[in-house]
């Protein structure tokens, strides 16, 4: 800031308006929060449009339990709501106190966060709890969040218009673990997991890391470690073992100590989801 | 562009460039009790209320404020005179250089407003965000915290 190079600030009260505006070329940014755009705006953007008029920060509850977030919501709103913070857990809370500071999540909006598509506390999670997320890109259509970051298309022209959580299953356990050099830092790796047990056996099993700076991902290998086994400390370290870890060397750490952390938060993880489930060893 | 909104109760309109943040809005308006610190997010310094809520000014866009409403420490002080969590603030010497001092003062006062008592891990989770390079953290808890007792105390004889 200042942003001198920015030519125009749009505030379109329909999404119609919002795709012609961004189809108009890589000049053009949308604004959620604003706060990504304020510490990164590349060198090329001359116009800014704003996401505030379409009706995008609410939060509303289906007859089946999912719970689906404009993109407008901020992190705060998530942060404080009922129905999130009663997902398995606690895990949304858990997590959501970790991203950045008051300050930032009073700004900041899901949709701004998840489609910048790096390093998050928020991805993982959310990537456990199976959501999906909204898109327009000349028409409405709906994806898995794992999808929407697996096959790229954070990465191509759309705009991010809602998330939604489904509804979670009673019995059902879940733990967020993040590893940085101080409280405020982004983390150096993060991870997640959600598991419920039936019968003594693991039912579902999800889990989710990140050791970097790309956005975190599923790991299925994993998961089918655990799936219709007992929950046991020998399944666990089977499970960490069969992890598929992305790790990168930056200023902050190696590749080798971000997949070290990675592998001891996902162990710690499991078991403290193990624990929060009641057992079943 | 042409913008509105309410600063400290008073209603406001100026003309901005479209890349103008908040910090430079205000600050070109002559609300210079916000301060400008680090420019990235960082150092809170720059902390006003928007709607209630605490925001880094630096980074938002002036833009985005158009028919909001916009508080900062300078709207603290009634005829009365200090806000009681100022002058707990004062009591508890948790003033030193004074340059983090608006930012704080805002996002604890958001906190007390949601969070009547809170303990000391919860005024240092709502702090997070704000820095003071003095390092004067533990009398700015303190002094947090007895302005929350100051404020309960005031509700209650009032």
């Amino acid at each position: 800031m200042p942003l001198t190079q920015i030519r125009a600030f749009h505030r379109p009260d329909h999404i119609e308006g919002v795709w012609h505006l961004l189809q108009e070329g890589p000049e053009v940014r949308l604004v959620g929060g604003g706060s990504e755009l304020a510490i990164r705006c590349p060198s090329e953007v001359r116009v800014l449009v704003d996401l505030a008029y379409l009706g995008l920060d609410r939060i509303e509850l289906a007859d089946d339990g999912s719970i689906t977030l404009g993109a407008m919501v901020t992190l705060t709103d998530m942060l404080e709501h009922p129905e999130l913070r009663a997902l398995p857990s606690g895990v949304i809370q858990e997590m959501m106190v970790h991203v950045g500071s008051p300050l930032l999540r009073n700004a900041a909006s899901i949709g701004g966060h998840l489609a910048r598509g790096w390093l998050s506390d928020v991805i993982p999670v959310l990537l456990v709890l199976d959501a999906s997320v909204e898109l327009y890109d000349g028409e409405y259509r709906t994806t898995t969040l794992d999808r929407y970051y697996r096959d790229g298309i954070h990465n191509g022209l759309h705009i991010l218009t809602a998330v939604t959580i489904p509804p979670a299953s009673n019995g059902r356990a879940a733990a967020f673990l993040r590893f940085s050099r101080s409280a405020y830092d982004h983390a150096l790796a993060n991870a997640a997991c959600l598991v419920d047990i039936e019968e003594g056996r693991v039912g579902t099993a999800r889990i989710a890391l990140s050791a970097g700076f790309r956005a975190a991902a599923r790991q299925p290998a994993s998961e089918s470690q655990l799936v219709g086994s007992g929950f046991t400390d020998e399944n666990i370290t089977a499970a960490v073992s069969a992890l598929e870890i992305d790790a990168h060397s930056d200023w902050l750490a190696s590749a080798d100590y971000r997949s070290h952390l990675a592998r001891t938060l996902v162990g710690r993880c499991l078991h403290l989801a193990r624990e929060r489930a009641g057992g079943g060893s | 562009m042409i913008i509105r909104f309410q600063l400290d109760g008073s209603s406001m309109e100026t003309d901005v460039e479209p890349g103008t943040s908040l910090l430079e809005a205000l600050r070109g308006l002559g609300a210079t009790s916000v301060k400008d610190g680090c420019s990235h997010g960082d150092c809170g310094t720059c902390a006003v209320l928007l709607d209630g809520r605490a925001v880094a000014a630096c980074l938002l866009f002036a833009a985005q404020v158009d028919g909001s409403s916009i508080e900062t420490v300078a709207g603290m002080a009634g005829e009365e005179g200090l806000h009681p969590l100022q002058s707990a603030l004062l009591d508890a010497g948790a003033v030193q250089c004074g340059f983090c001092t608006p930012g704080i003062l805002l996002t604890a006062l958001e906190l007390l407003k949601n969070n009547p008592d809170p303990d000391e891990v919860e005024v240092r989770q709502a702090l997070a965000g704000n820095l003071c390079r003095c390092t004067g953290y533990v009398k700015i808890i303190e002094g947090v915290l007895l302005g929350a007792d100051r404020l309960a105390g005031a509700e209650g004889g009032s």
